[in-house]
């Protein structure tokens, strides 16, 4: 009799130590077909993880229009071990979510039905618009340990702190969009895919807690001056 | 005495909780008794007071999203949601996974506000330097918001430390 009572009281302490409450993407199955009902988009990413070599999950946030509350309303995360397809340390993600603008916020360790926020990109990121009925092409994800990263060019020149000792909870990130129009084959049917239109985002608070960071420049769309988040579209 | 057919139900769940554990070691930092890293203040030549107040105020404010504070709403999965019974060892394992991070996490939640607070002084040009205990506890150590706020940004804006700027 006490055995159930003691599981049951040890998964609502367990279920309560989840700090981030979130939608999660509702991924695609490699082997099936792709269907995008009407009232909601699609988005495919990429992912190339250092040192973990293991995919992490994304913390996307919805902006939300003026009728609707707090966007905490909005977070939306990926989910690990969910991929549509690996070929060597590159992983592919496709999911659908509700169509809207959408800021790549950061990243989080996602694991069943619990999430923890690890970077935030609190101190500057891109936003993007998320088409209903579309397939979104989001690029392609580049995060690395901030004491030993890659040698993705995206991370030359950049400021670099110092580790304090957990790879996972202090990356850098970088986005390398995708340029055009491509397809992808999902579950035997070829869908076309629209790349991601980019726009530089400000600093936003650290509401769902994680390592504060900022996304790495991305040529053409989001550059920094000091501290300061420059809009590279709008010069 | 427990029957081979329960070894065989639970195995699963131990392959879920091996498996986040697996995961959740990469979180675990190493024990860090470096007293630069705990004790440590900031300095930009020539930024006048209220630039390095101000400067010093938004850093404080991202280090007060603690890892463990609940967003104010919480949202449920959506009802489509539904979860694959084949993934249910997984889910049940990830929640003790999780919780075994969020141990993780608990035991390093000031490195990652001292990390935030790094990386934003260091974005607006801010060196870092070394300080005692006791120098520290009557600026970045001050309860206070406003007081602690204060002191860290008259030291940032104040004369250059004689001590060696540490990698930020």
């Amino acid at each position: 009799m006490k055995a159930p009572l003691i599981a049951a009281i040890t998964l609502l302490i367990l279920a309560s130590m989840t700090p981030l409450s979130a939608k999660k993407l509702i991924h695609a199955r490699g082997n099936e077909p792709l269907e995008i009902g009407a009232n909601e988009g699609a988005i495919l990413f990429r992912e190339k993880i250092y040192p973990a070599k293991r995919a992490i999950s994304l913390v996307l946030v919805r902006l939300p229009s003026e009728s609707e509350p707090s966007p905490l309303d909005n977070v939306v995360t990926t989910d690990v071990g969910k991929e549509v397809s690996q070929a060597g340390d590159e992983y592919t993600f496709i999911g659908r979510l509700p169509p809207g603008s959408y800021v790549l916020a950061g990243t989080a360790y996602v694991d069943g039905g619990a999430a923890l926020m690890l970077t935030c990109l609190c101190m500057g990121t891109v936003k993007f618009d998320i088409a209903a009925g579309k397939l979104t092409d989001m690029g392609m994800l580049l995060a690395s340990a901030e004491d030993m990263p890659a040698t993705f060019p995206e991370f030359d020149n950049l400021k670099l702190g110092r580790s304090f000792g957990a790879p996972l909870m202090q990356y850098v990130i970088a986005l390398r969009p995708a340029t055009e129009a491509s397809s992808i084959l999902v579950g035997g049917i070829s869908v076309v895919t629209l790349p991601a239109e980019y726009q530089a985002f400000g600093k936003f608070p650290n509401l769902l807690g994680g390592t504060v960071n900022r996304l790495a420049p991305v040529p053409g769309i989001l550059g920094y001056e000091a501290d300061q988040v420059v809009d590279l579209k709008a010069r | 005495m427990l029957a081979m057919r329960h070894y065989l139900l639970i195995m699963p769940f131990i392959f879920g909780c091996w498996n986040s554990l697996a995961y959740a070691q990469t979180f675990l930092p190493p024990s860090d008794n470096k007293s630069e890293e705990r004790y440590f203040l900031f300095h930009k030549s020539d930024v006048p007071i209220d630039r390095a107040r101000a400067d010093v105020a938004e850093c404080d404010g991202f280090t007060q999203g603690s890892i463990f504070r609940r967003p104010p709403t919480t949202v449920n999965l959506p009802a489509n949601q539904e979860l694959d019974p084949r993934q249910l060892h997984l889910f049940f394992g990830g929640l003790v996974g999780v919780a075994i991070v969020g141990w993780a996490v608990a035991s390093v939640d000031g490195k990652i506000g001292r990390a935030s607070f790094r990386h934003c002084m260091m974005y607006k040009g801010y060196n870092r330097y070394a300080v005692s205990e006791g120098d520290w506890k009557v600026t970045m150590g001050l309860r206070d918001d406003d007081q602690r706020i204060a002191a860290v940004a008259l030291i940032a804006s104040g004369p250059l430390p004689t001590v060696p700027a540490l990698v930020p």
